[in-house]
């Protein structure tokens, strides 16, 4: 009986998402927002957290929380190499570190991600009236240049801004791969 | 409380900096700084969060660490831990789990649950696992005063579970 359960079941396709970005970027509460659908405190990732796996229809999506200082990078490409897709977290407030954010993210693109990765950048914490816009941050953060399927959205996990159309952009995308 | 603790070589304080795990403090200065280096990085294992509780072996030394939250005046709360180092295993390890417990819980209780206090203190918890009782003046007025080693109380152990335990061995 169970063998013909299995025949018949539509079988999940899983996917492997990783978030990055510097940290205090505010990876963790996109993370836990998503989780949860509210606003969490929380407190630096030590290193990799695997967090709980979302659904949408046929897809499952395992998503990993890398810890942003930079001790912990050198632990990114293990991950990102295997990725599906990559979520890459600006704190849109913290313009005094946006070049080594900048750089970070390069970094990443160079040597880290197969052609067919898809890449959601987020302008994170856009409740703040400080900090960058949306439209000069994609020219001056390079993202015209890419060659991979991208998206950007100005995000904010204090108020939910974007958070739902951001993912499902993500998720949409991944589902082509499939 | 009741807990039989004997008195470990150091005591550590880690917490996260800008750009991983860095040694605060530690007290007595007198492990080789390869084995604080390795301590540093080994006392917060992948994922951990606050309120976690560890111990493993670093060559010929044996620690446990407790991972707790440090509440800062601006942005996120940081996480730090504290770590008691042995020159073998036979320290209780529950006991220190339960004293790192209560000593966080207490200063966060009132409010000074900060890696500055806890630099602080730290010569004085060292000294209080010799004498089993821990006295800690945080100010004027306040004071965190911790027994451990009350002799007159007897552990009390279950001789039948223990025996239905030994049978299953």
């Amino acid at each position: 009986m169970s063998f013909l359960l299995n025949l018949f079941r539509s079988k999940n396709r899983e996917v492997d998402v990783t978030i990055c970005g510097l940290d205090n970027a505010g990876k963790t509460t996109i993370v836990k927002y998503l989780e949860t659908g509210e606003f969490v405190e929380t407190q630096p990732t030590m290193g990799i957290n695997r967090g709980e796996s979302i659904h949408s229809g046929k897809i499952e999506i395992n998503v990993f929380d890398l810890g942003g200082q930079e001790d912990f990078r050198q632990l990114w490409s293990e991950v990102n190499e295997k990725s599906d897709g990559i979520v890459y977290v600006v704190d849109k407030t913290d313009v005094m570190r946006f070049e080594e954010s900048y750089n970070v993210f390069h970094n990443v693109l160079k040597s880290q991600l197969h052609k067919d990765i898809k890449i959601l950048v987020l302008l994170h914490k856009s409740d703040e009236p400080e900090g960058l816009e949306r439209n000069r941050f994609i020219k001056e953060f390079g993202l015209l240049e890419m060659p991979f399927q991208w998206a950007c959205y100005e995000t904010s996990a204090k108020t939910g801004e974007n958070i739902y159309e951001a993912f499902k952009w993500f998720v949409e995308s991944l589902k082509e791969v499939s | 409380m009741v807990v039989i603790i004997i008195k470990p070589l150091s005591l550590c304080l880690v917490q996260m900096g800008k750009k991983g795990l860095e040694l605060v403090k530690t007290h007595p200065k007198v492990l080789p700084d390869e084995v604080l280096s390795e301590i540093t990085y080994k006392s917060m294992p992948m994922g951990a969060k606050s309120g976690d509780f560890s111990s493993a072996g670093i060559g010929s030394f044996y620690y446990s660490s407790y991972v707790f939250k440090l509440p800062q005046d601006e942005g996120r709360d940081n996480i730090g831990t504290i770590v008691a180092i042995f020159p073998n295993m036979d320290y209780d390890i529950d006991g220190i789990r339960k004293l790192f417990t209560v000593i966080v819980k207490e200063l966060e209780g009132k409010a000074f649950l900060r890696m500055e206090i806890m630099k602080e203190i730290l010569p004085n918890l060292y000294d209080g696992f010799s004498k089993g009782r821990i006295n800690i003046k945080i100010s004027s007025s306040t004071s965190i005063s911790i027994d451990f080693s009350d002799e007159n109380e007897e552990k009390v152990v279950d001789e039948s579970k223990a025996f239905s335990d030994d049978l299953w061995k």
